[in-house]
C-alpha cells in the first residue's frame, strides 16, 4: 500500500474510532445521537451568527497552533503556549488601555507588544535549554503557572479599577478594538490576520532559509551542526517566535472578543493547540482547517448543556480523545503501509 | 490577630493541605525515577477524586471510596503506560491527552449524574501527648487518618527506593535501562509498576481532596495540583524526604497567599505563588548542568538495540 | 590443561558478507588466548557468536567437550558461565561499584531489604582475589575508564564466569591502566578462569599465552606465544600484497600549496589520559594530493578529525587552513566555510544527513550554500530541484524520487548523496572519513573515482580509512596513526604488510620498549 493511501486510510480509521467512542459515550449517557450532532452543527455552522462564534474561537486556536508549529518543527516540545498567551494578552491590554493612538497604529503597537511579551517568555525557556540543558517540557510547563500568576497579579493589583471587586481590567480604548468585519456578528479583524499569518508561517517554514534551519535542527541537531547551522541560535529564535504567536492569540482575545482582560481569557487554548498541530501534521494550512474544526466543536458545544442537557465538558473529552488518537495514527499508518491492498503482510525480502 | 496566631493558622492549613500534594508527588517521583514522565497526573487525581466521591456515596464506606480512587487512578495511568511503554509513543503527548480527557470526562460525568450531596469527611484525630508540643503539636498532630498515613508513607517510600532491590532496579530503569535489561531485569514491567504506583497515589490524592479534606467533589477540584506535584518532584530532587519538604513548602506558600487574600492585604500574593515555581526552575537549571539527580533517561522510551 | 571451549567450523554470514569463515578455535582452562586481527577481520563477530548474540550459520561449539547451543547472552552466562566485557559500558552510572557488581542478584536481608554488608563483603572478596584497589561505595560515573572496566570484569566474575570474553577493551585505556588490566587478567587465569582477549595490537597479543590471528573472517595462524615472532604475526594479519592499479598523481605534490597544516597537536589530559590522545601530531596536505591516514580504529583518527573540524580544541598545537589559524574556531564556524572544507563524516546517519527529511533538504545541507540556494533567504525551488536531480543522476543514486525521506535510501545510496553534496562545492580541502564503509564493490569504485577526480582537479584530500587497501590504492602519501602518534610511511611504499606493521605498533623510532 503506498504511503499516501496508508496515511489517508489510517486517518479515516482513527477518526472513525473517535466517532465511535464519542457516540458510545453519548448513547450510554442516555442522549440521542442525532440531537447532539444537530446541536453541535447548529451551534457552529447553523447561521451566520454561529459561524461567527466558530471563527472567533478558531482565531486564537490558529494563532497558538502557528506558534507550536514552529516549535515542534524545531524539535521543541513547547507546552507553555497557554502561559505565553496570557502574557500576550497582558501586553495587548497595556497598550489597549493606557496608550492613545490612532486606530491602525494602536492595534499594531498592541500586536507588537503582545508578540514581544509572549516571545520573550518562550525565549526564556529556550535560553534555559541552550544554556543549562534544561528539559523544555518541564520548563515551559512550569512557566505556564508563572505567566498566568504574573498576569493575575497585574490584573488584581494594577489593572482593575480600584472600586471593582472582580479582577477585570478597564476597557480598552475604542481605537484598540479590532473592528468587526461583518455587522451583527462577532467576527473581528483578528481572524483574517490569523489567516494571513498562517500563510506567512507556511512561507517561513517552507520557503525561507530560517525555515530550513528550523526543520534541520528538528530533524537532527547533530547533522544540522555538522552542516554549519547554529543550533542554539535556531532554538532561541524558534522559541521566541513560538511564544510570540501564542502571545498574539492572547491579543486577539483581548482586542477582538472581550475588549478587556479577564482571568478566564483562555479555556486551555494553548493545550488544545497541541492537539491541532499534531492532527494537522505540523503544517500551517492543515492547522487552518483543523483549528476551524475545533473552533466549531467549541462553539457548537457551548449550547449543549443548555439545549440538550449534555454537559459541556464533553468537548474536553473530545479534545483528549483526539490527542490520544494522534498517538496511535502513525503506528496504524506504518502497519497499513506494510500490507498489500488485500491485507496480507508483505515480507521484507520482496520489496 | 497577632503574628504568631496567624502563623499557626497558616501552618495548620498548610500541613493538612500538603497531603493532597504529597501523595501525587511521591507517586510521580517513583515513576520519574524509572524514567517516565506523567503529565497526566492531574487527570489521575481528578478521576480518583470522582471515583472516591461516588464510591463513598454509593457504598457508604469512606474506605471503599479511597479504594475506588486508587483503582481509578491506576487504570488511567496504565493507559498512559500502554501508550508509552508498550507502544513506545511520546510521553508528553500521551500525558496531555489523558489529562484533558480526564478533566473533561470527570466534569461530564459529574454534571450528568448531577449528584452533589455533601458527604461526611474524615474526622480529625488528635494524637494525645504529641498534640501538646508547641507549634509542631497542633500543626502536625491534628490530621485525619489518611493524613497521618500519608506522612508515614514518606519513610516507607524512602526505604523502598533506597534500601530495597526493587528501588535499585527502579532507579536503573531511569538511569540506564540498557544496563538493567542486560542484567536480566524486565524494564517494561518495572516501568508499568512505577506508573501504576503513580496512578494509585495520585488517585488517592484526588480522593483525599474530595472526601478527606473537603466534603464533596467539584469541577476543577484538583486545581493544578497534579502539575504542582511534578514541580515538587524536581524541587525535591526525586527523593521522598525532600519531596515532603517541597510539598510542605508549596503548601505553606499557598496557605499564606490565601490568608493574605482573605485579609485584603496589600502584599501581592500572586508573586508569592510563583516563588516555588521559580525556585523549581532554578533547581532544574542547576540540576541539569551538573546532571546530579535527574534520571538520565527521563522521557525516553527504551527500545532494545537502539543504544 | 583441559580444553574448556572449542569451536569447529563456525561460519557467520550477514547479507552478502561472510564475517566468520569456518573458524576453529580452542581455549584451554586458565589460558589467556589472544584473538588478533585488524578492523573487519571478524573478531567481534566471533565473540558475539560465543556470547549468544548471534547464532552461527554453520559450525559447532563445544564447552567442556559437550556440544553447546548458546541462544542468548543470558543463556551464555547462566548455562555456560561465559561472560563478556564489551567496549560500551553495561554499568549503571549512578550506582556504586558494589551495586553494579551485584545487580543481577542483589543480596537481601530477610528477602526484602538490601543487605549492604553482604554487597560490600562480596566486592571486597572479589577485590582481594584480583588484588585490585577500589572503593565498593564509589559511584561508577566518577571512576576513570580503566576503573570502570575493572568493575565490569568484577561484575562478570561475580556471576561466576568461567570464561571471560574481552572485546577490544584495552583500546580506551591509559598505558598504566593496561598494565593493571594485564596483571588482573594474569591473576584470574592463574585461578583457573579462561580468557579470550581481542586486540589489534601486536604487543598486547604477545603478552597472552596463545594467539589466533584472523584475517577477513578466516583463521590464518594459531600458535603459542613462545612459538611466534612479529613477522609471523604480521604476515598472518596482512597479505603481502602490493596494489598496482593506482593512478598516481604525476605532480610531485610536496611542491604544491599547503592547504591544511596541522602542527604539534596534543590533546592529552592529565586527569583521564588515554592512549588514543594525540601526541604531537603534525601533518600537511597539499593541493593536488590525497593524504591517507591509515590505522586501526581507536588510535586517535577520530580525535584528529574533531580537532581539525573544530569539534574539540587541543591543549597545544595549531591547525592552519590556507594559512589561517582555525585552531580555536568552533565547528559551526569552520564548517560554514563551505567554500573551503568539504567533510564526508564517518557516521552517515547521525552526522552526515538529516534522515527524516527529504533528499532535497539533505542535498543542500551546508550553511555555506545559503547564498546559492536561498538567495536573500528565500528558497529558490527550481535551482534546488535541478541541483538535486543532477546530483542523483551524476552520482547514480537509486531512489524513488527527489522528495523521499533520506532514511529510505540504502546506506550506499545515502553515502552517494553525501558525497555528491560535499564534492559539488569547490572546496579546496576534502576530508573523507570511512567513505566506502559498508558499500558494495561498484559503489566503492565510484567513490574512489570521485575522490581521485577531486585530486586531479588540484584539490587537497585528507582520507581516513580503516581499510588499508583503500588507503594504499588512493593515497599519494600515507601516514599511520597509532596510539595517538602519527608515523610517516616511506614515500612509495605500497606493501600492505609493511604498513600494517606500523599499524600494529611495530616500527622503529619508538621510544618505549613495548616488546618484552
Amino acid at each position: 500500500m503506498n504511503k499516501i493511501f496508508a496515511s489517508a486510510l489510517s486517518f479515516l480509521i482513527v477518526m472513525g474510532m473517535i466517532a465511535v467512542v464519542f457516540s458510545a459515550l453519548i448513547r450510554l449517557s442516555g442522549f440521542e445521537l442525532i440531537t447532539v450532532y444537530r446541536v453541535l452543527l447548529a451551534g457552529s455552522l447553523g447561521s451566520f451568527g454561529t459561524i461567527g462564534q466558530t471563527l472567533i474561537r478558531m482565531c486564537p486556536l490558529l494563532l497558538a497552533s502557528l506558534g507550536l508549529i514552529i516549535a515542534f518543527r524545531c524539535g521543541l516540545w513547547n507546552v507553555g503556549a497557554e502561559g505565553q498567551l496570557f502574557l500576550g494578552a497582558f501586553g495587548a491590554t497595556l497598550v489597549g488601555v493606557y496608550v492613545s493612538l490612532p486606530s491602525l497604529w494602536h492595534i499594531l503597537l498592541a500586536m507588537g507588544l503582545s508578540f514581544l511579551f509572549g516571545g520573550l517568555w518562550g525565549w526564556a525557556a529556550g535560553f534555559l535549554k541552550t544554556r543549562f540543558n534544561a528539559n523544555e517540557v518541564i520548563t515551559t510547563l512550569m512557566s505556564n503557572f508563572i505567566a498566568i500568576w504574573i498576569t493575575y497579579y497585574f490584573l488584581q493589583f494594577h489593572l482593575k479599577p480600584v472600586r471593582a471587586f472582580n479582577p477585570v481590567s478597564k476597557n480598552i480604548l475604542p481605537t484598540a478594538e479590532l473592528p468587526i468585519l461583518i455587522k451583527g456578528t462577532l467576527v473581528h479583524a483578528g481572524i483574517p490576520i490569523a489567516l494571513l499569518l498562517a500563510v506567512a508561517v507556511w512561507f517561513l517554514i517552507h520557503r525561507t532559509y530560517l525555515g530550513y534551519t528550523i526543520n534541520a535542527v528538528g530533524a537532527n541537531s547533530a547533522g544540522a551542526a555538522y552542516g554549519g547551522i547554529r543550533v542554539d541560535r535556531t532554538v532561541l529564535i524558534s522559541m521566541f517566535l513560538s511564544g510570540g504567536f501564542a502571545g498574539l492569540a492572547g491579543m486577539g482575545e483581548v482586542l477582538g472578543v472581550h475588549h478587556l482582560l479577564i482571568r478566564g481569557v483562555s479555556p486551555n487554548y494553548g493545550f488544545i493547540a497541541i492537539a491541532i498541530v499534531l492532527i494537522a501534521r505540523v503544517n500551517a494550512f492543515g492547522a487552518i482547517i483543523v483549528s476551524f474544526f475545533f473552533g466549531a466543536v467549541l462553539a457548537g458545544g457551548r449550547h449543549l448543556q443548555a439545549m440538550v442537557g449534555v454537559p459541556t465538558p464533553l468537548v474536553d473529552v473530545l479534545v483528549g480523545l483526539f490527542i490520544i488518537s494522534m498517538l496511535l495514527q502513525p503506528l496504524l499508518e506504518k502497519r497499513l503501509a506494510e500490507t498489500s491492498p488485500w491485507g496480507k503482510r508483505m515480507e521484507y525480502g520482496s520489496l | 490577630m497577632d503574628l504568631y496566631e496567624a502563623f499557626m493558622n497558616i501552618s495548620v492549613a498548610a500541613v493538612s493541605s500538603a497531603v493532597a500534594l504529597l501523595l501525587p508527588a511521591l507517586g510521580e517521583g517513583v515513576s520519574e525515577r524509572a524514567g517516565v514522565l506523567n503529565i497526566g497526573t492531574e487527570g489521575y487525581m481528578i478521576i480518583g477524586a470522582l471515583a472516591a466521591y461516588y464510591g463513598y456515596l454509593g457504598l457508604e464506606s469512606i474506605w471503599i471510596g479511597f479504594l475506588m480512587a486508587g483503582v481509578a487512578g491506576l487504570i488511567l495511568s496504565w493507559v498512559h503506560a500502554f501508550f508509552t511503554i508498550t507502544l513506545k509513543r511520546n510521553q508528553i503527548v500521551s500525558g496531555t491527552g489523558l489529562w484533558l480527557f480526564g478533566m473533561g470526562f470527570t466534569a461530564y460525568l459529574f454534571r450528568l449524574v448531577g449528584i452533589t450531596a455533601v458527604v461526611e469527611k474524615l474526622k480529625v484525630l488528635a494524637i494525645p501527648g504529641f498534640q501538646e508540643i508547641p507549634y509542631f503539636g497542633s500543626v502536625f498532630f491534628r490530621q485525619n487518618v489518611v493524613g497521618y498515613a500519608s506522612f508515614l508513607l514518606v519513610p516507607i517510600f524512602a526505604i523502598a527506593l533506597h534500601r530495597t532491590p526493587w528501588g535499585l532496579v527502579n532507579k536503573a530503569a531511569g538511569d540506564s535501562p540498557l544496563a538493567a535489561d542486560m542484567a536480566g531485569h524486565n524494564v517494561s514491567m518495572i516501568r508499568y509498576l512505577s506508573i501504576g504506583i503513580c496512578g494509585i497515589m495520585a488517585g488517592l490524592g484526588g480522593g483525599y481532596l474530595a472526601i478527606g479534606s473537603l466534603n464533596r467533589f467539584s469541577e476543577g477540584l484538583t486545581a493544578g495540583r497534579g502539575f504542582i506535584a511534578i514541580a515538587i518532584v524536581i524541587f525535591g530532587g526525586w527523593d521522598p524526604k525532600r519531596i515532603l519538604g517541597g510539598a510542605l513548602f508549596f503548601s505553606f506558600i499557598d496557605s499564606l497567599q490565601l490568608y493574605l487574600q482573605a485579609q485584603g492585604s496589600v502584599i501581592p500574593y500572586p508573586l508569592l505563588i510563583i516563588m516555588p515555581y521559580v525556585l523549581t526552575l532554578m533547581v532544574l537549571a542547576a540540576t541539569s548542568k551538573r546532571a546530579k539527580n535527574i534520571p538520565h533517561k527521563l522521557g525516553v522510551p527504551y527500545i532494545r538495540g537502539e543504544e | 590443561m583441559p580444553v574448556i571451549l572449542r569451536t569447529e567450523g563456525i561460519v557467520k554470514r550477514f547479507e552478502k558478507v561472510t564475517a566468520n569463515d569456518s573458524i576453529d578455535f580452542e581455549l584451554k582452562k586458565g589460558q589467556i588466548h589472544a584473538l588478533l586481527g585488524e578492523n573487519g577481520s571478524g573478531k567481534s563477530t566471533f565473540l558475539n557468536v560465543l556470547y549468544g548474540v548471534w547464532s552461527p550459520n554453520e559450525g559447532r561449539i563445544f564447552i567442556h567437550d559437550e556440544e553447546a547451543e548458546i541462544r542468548s547472552p543470558l543463556d551464555a552466562i547462566v548455562r555456560y558461565r561465559i561472560g563478556k566485557v564489551s567496549q560500551h559500558s553495561d554499568l549503571v552510572p549512578t550506582f556504586s561499584v558494589g551495586e553494579n557488581i551485584t545487580f543481577r542478584k542483589v543480596p537481601t536481608w530477610h528477602g526484602f531489604l538490601i543487605d549492604r554488608g553482604a554487597i560490600r563483603k562480596k566486592v571486597l572478596d572479589l577485590l582481594d582475589i584480583v588484588e585490585v584497589k577500589l572503593d565498593p561505595d564509589s559511584i561508577v560515573e566518577t571512576l576513570s575508564t580503566g576503573e570502570q572496566q575493572q568493575v565490569e570484569l568484577l561484575k562478570v566474575l561475580a556471576q561466576d564466569a568461567e570464561i571471560i570474553l574481552l572485546d577490544e577493551t584495552s583500546a580506551l585505556l591509559a598505558p598504566h591502566e593496561v598494565e593493571s588490566l594485564f596483571s588482573l587478567l594474569r591473576t584470574l587465569s592463574n585461578r583457573g578462569t579462561s580468557i579470550v582477549f581481542v586486540t589489534h595490537k601486536l604487543y598486547e597479543a604477545l603478552r597472552c599465552d596463545r594467539i589466533t590471528v584472523l584475517r577477513e573472517g578466516k583463521v590464518t595462524l594459531t600458535a603459542d606465544q613462545q612459538e611466534v615472532g612479529f613477522e609471523d604475526l604480521l604476515g598472518a594479519m596482512f597479505n603481502q600484497r602490493s596494489i598496482n592499479d593506482r593512478s598516481r598523481s604525476s605532480m610531485p605534490t610536496t611542491e604544491q600549496e599547503i592547504i591544511l597544516e596541522v602542527r604539534g597537536i596534543c590533546t592529552e589530559n592529565q586527569v583521564n589520559p588515554r592512549r588514543s590522545d594525540l601526541k604531537n601530531v603534525s601533518l600537511s596536505v597539499h593541493s593536488g594530493e590525497i593524504l591517507g591516514i591509515a590505522g586501526i580504529a581507536g588510535n586517535g583518527q577520530g580525535i584528529l578529525l574533531d580537532v581539525i573540524t573544530g569539534f574539540c580544541h587541543p591543549r597545544e598545537g595549531q591547525v592552519l587552513l590556507k594559512s589561517e589559524d582555525i585552531t580555536r574556531f568552533s565547528s559551526t564556524h569552520i564548517l560554514r566555510k563551505k567554500n573551503l572544507i568539504a567533510y564526508i563524516p564517518e557516521d552517515r546517519h547521525k552526522m552526515g544527513s538529516l534522515c527524516t527529511l527529504p533528499l532535497t533538504e539533505n542535498a543542500i545541507l551546508g550553511e555555506g550554500r545559503k547564498g546559492s540556494f536561498f538567495p536573500r533567504s528565500i528558497r529558490h525551488r527550481s535551482k534546488i530541484s535541478e541541483f538535486t536531480k543532477n546530483l542523483i543522476s551524476e552520482y547514480e543514486v537509486k531512489t524513488a524520487g527527489m522528495n523521499v525521506r533520506a532514511d529510505s535510501l540504502s546506506g550506499g545510496n545515502l553515502q552517494k548523496v553525501i558525497l555528491g553534496r560535499e564534492l559539488s562545492i569547490h572546496a579546496d580541502l576534502v576530508i573523507a572519513s570511512q567513505p566506502s564503509r559498508g558499500l558494495d564493490f561498484k559503489t566503492t569504485e565510484f567513490v574512489h573515482q570521485k575522490l581521485m577526480e577531486k585530486r586531479n582537479q588540484g584539490k587537497a584530500v585528507l582520507l581516513v580509512s580503516y581499510d588499508l587497501d583503500e588507503i594504499i590504492k588512493l593515497s599519494d602519501r600515507i601516514v599511520v596513526m597509532y596510539e595517538g602518534a602519527l608515523i610517516e610511511v616511506p614515500y612509495g611504499e605500497t606493501d600492505a604488510k609493511a604498513i600494517g606493521r606500523i599499524m600494529v605498533g611495530f616500527y622503529e623510532n619508538k621510544t618505549e620498549a613495548r616488546i618484552e
